[in-house]
C-alpha cells in the first residue's frame, strides 16, 4: 500500500489523481458492480483500480475526456474480473491457459477476419467475448499499452498477459469463424 | 511476428471495433450524479481513498534507496553481532574447559544455539529482511540442484499469494509453483547448478530428444525462491515486444543454447534458489540454480 501511495510524488500528480477520483468514482463503482453484482466488492474493485492508476497516471492526459473515461473503465473492469476470480478461488491463469500453446502461424487466422466488410460481425463478436479477454484487447489496442504495462495494471506477469492475449485471439477467431460460416463472408 | 499476424490497418480496425464496443457499454452507464444517488460509498471505502489522496509520503525512488541502505546495514550489523557472540562464547569456552566444569560447557553451548536463533529476531525490520533471514537459514540446508521439489511452500496452486518485497521491488508469485525440469524427451538445463557471482550471463540449453520438432519462446522468465515460494523476477529493462514473442523451432535430436542477461536483474546472491522458466509447446519447464556462497565465515574463523 505504501508503495502505491508514495508513487504520487508531486503535488500536480496528487491534484490530478484527486480530480480523476472525484470525477469518476461513481462511474467506476457502477462498472464494477455490473460485473460483481456486490456493492462492497465493487468498492474493493474501485479501490484496486485507483491504486493501480497511481502507477500509471502518466497515461492519463486530460481528465474530462472520453479517452480517460474508457481507460478507467478498462482498469476497473479488469480489477472486478480479478476479484470475481479470487471469489471463485480460481487461479490467475485457468487450467486451459496454463496448457501453454504457442501461437501457430498456420492456424492463427484472426487477421483474415479483421476487415471492413466484417465490421458489424466483429462488433457483435467482441461484445460477446468474455470480459477477461476483451480487457486484454482493450489495453493492447485501444490504450496502446505494452504487455509489461498491462501486466502491472492487471497484477499478472507479462507472460501471463501474452498467454491471455493469444487465448483471446483464438476465442475471437473461433467466434468470427462461426459468424462467417452461418452468414457467409 | 506480431506484426505479421496483425498488420497496422487491422490493429487500427480492431481498435476502432473495441472503441465502438466500449461506447456501447458506456451508453448503459447512468450519469455520475445519478449513480451517486443510487449508491453511497461505505465509510471504510471513503477512509481508504482519503488515505491515498491525502498521503504525503516521500517519492518512491528515495524510499527504495533508504530501504536498500537499511537492508545492507542490518546485514552487516547481524554479521558483526554473530561474530561477537561466537568470539564471546569461544572465549568463555576456553576459560571454562580447563576447569572441567561440565555444566558450564553445556550451558555455554546452549547459549550459542539460543543466540544464533535470536539473531534474526534482533535483525530489524522490513518484510524482506525477515524473508532474508528465513531463506538464509534454509539455504544452508539445501543442496544445489535438489530444488525441483522446492518451492511448493505452504501455498496451494491457484491460491492468492501476496507480493513480496525483494531487493527494492515488489515481486508477484509465479503462476505455477511446481514445475518439472523435463517433459518426455524435452529438457531445460542451465550451464551449472552453481553459478559464479560475477557471471554476467546464464546459459540455458533446451534439448529436444523427441522424434518431432518442438517450438519454444526465446524469452524466458527468471524466478527466485523466497521462503519456499517462487516469485517472478522483474527485468530492469523489459525486452522489446518482438523479442518477447520470438519463437524458436528446434528440430528432433537437436539442442539450442539461449542466454539470460543476469545484469538485467537485481539479484540477491544469498537467495535460496533461482530458476529459469521456459515456455514450450504445450508445456512449461524449469531449470534451477544457485549462486556460489561467499564463505565469509570460513575466512574469518582462521587464527
Amino acid at each position: 500500500m505504501l508503495l502505491y501511495l508514495s508513487m504520487l510524488d508531486t503535488q500536480a500528480e496528487k491534484e490530478k489523481f484527486t480530480e480523476i477520483y472525484e470525477q469518476y468514482q461513481h462511474f467506476c463503482w457502477y462498472v464494477a458492480n455490473r460485473i460483481l453484482n456486490d456493492h462492497h466488492l465493487a468498492e474493493d474493485a474501485v479501490q484496486e483500480a485507483f491504486l493501480a492508476l497511481t502507477r500509471h497516471l502518466d497515461k492519463v492526459g486530460e481528465v474530462d475526456t472520453p479517452r480517460t473515461r474508457k481507460f478507467l473503465m478498462t482498469i476497473v473492469k479488469s480489477k472486478a474480473i480479478d476479484l470475481l476470480r479470487k471469489e471463485k478461488g480460481e487461479p490467475v491463469l485457468s487450467a486451459d491457459e496454463l496448457e501453454y500453446e504457442l501461437p501457430d502461424e498456420q492456424t492463427d487466422l484472426l487477421a483474415d477476419y479483421i476487415t471492413r466488410e466484417n465490421y458489424n460481425r466483429l462488433i457483435s463478436c467482441v461484445l460477446e467475448l468474455h470480459e477477461k479477454y476483451r480487457v486484454v484487447f482493450e489495453y493492447k489496442y485501444l490504450h496502446q499499452l505494452s504487455d509489461q504495462e498491462i501486466g502491472d495494471l492487471m497484477g499478472i506477469s507479462a507472460k501471463a498477459v501474452n498467454v491471455r492475449y493469444f487465448r483471446a485471439r483464438r476465442k475471437l477467431q473461433e467466434m468470427m469463424q462461426r459468424e462467417v460460416a452461418s452468414h457467409g463472408r | 511476428m506480431e506484426d505479421r499476424r496483425m498488420e497496422a490497418p487491422q490493429a487500427e480496425l480492431l481498435a476502432e471495433v473495441l472503441d465502438a464496443c466500449m461506447e456501447e457499454q458506456l451508453s448503459f452507464v447512468p450519469p455520475e450524479r445519478e449513480i451517486g444517488r443510487m449508491h453511497k460509498f461505505s465509510p471504510e471505502f471513503r477512509q481508504r481513498m482519503e488515505e491515498i489522496i491525502q498521503s504525503q509520503k516521500a517519492p518512491a525512488g528515495k524510499k527504495m534507496e533508504k530501504r536498500e541502505f537499511i537492508y545492507g546495514f542490518n546485514k552487516k550489523a547481524a554479521c558483526i553481532l554473530l561474530l561477537l557472540l561466537v568470539g564471546g562464547v569461544g572465549y568463555m569456552g576456553v576459560r571454562l574447559i580447563p576447569s572441567g566444569d561440565k555444566s558450564f560447557e553445556e550451558s555455554a553451548s546452549g547459549g550459542i544455539a539460543e543466540s544464533e536463533e535470536a539473531i534474526p529476531q534482533e535483525a530489524p525490520a522490513s518484510d524482506w529482511e525477515t524473508v532474508v533471514t528465513d531463506t538464509d537459514q534454509k539455504s544452508g540446508m539445501q543442496e544445489p540442484g535438489e530444488g525441483q521439489e522446492a518451492g511448493a511452500g505452504s501455498w496451494d496452486e491457484g491460491e492468492q499469494i501476496p507480493d513480496v518485497l525483494f531487493m527494492g521491488q515488489y515481486l508477484e508469485a509465479a503462476p505455477r509453483q511446481e514445475l518439472p525440469a523435463e517433459s518426455g524427451m524435452v529438457k531445460t538445463l542451465v550451464n551449472s547448478p552453481m553459478i559464479a557471482r560475477d557471471a554476467q550471463e546464464l546459459l540455458v540449453t533446451i534439448g529436444n530428444m523427441e522424434e518431432y520438432p518442438i517450438r519454444y519462446y526465446a524469452d524466458m522468465d527468471l524466478e527466485v525462491l523466497i521462503d519456499g515460494i517462487w516469485y517472478l523476477m522483474k527485468p530492469l529493462e523489459a525486452p522489446e515486444e518482438e523479442e518477447r514473442n520470438r519463437i524458436v523451432s528446434l528440430e528432433s535430436g537437436m539442442a539450442q543454447d539461449e542466454t539470460i542477461d543476469l545484469t538485467n536483474y537485481t539479484l540477491d546472491y544469498e537467495a535460496e534458489a533461482y530458476r529459469v522458466v521456459t515456455y514450450l509447446d504445450g508445456m512449461t519447464l524449469c531449470a534451477q540454480f544457485q549462486f556460489e556462497s561467499e564463505e565469509l565465515f570460513g575466512e574469518e574463523e582462521e587464527p
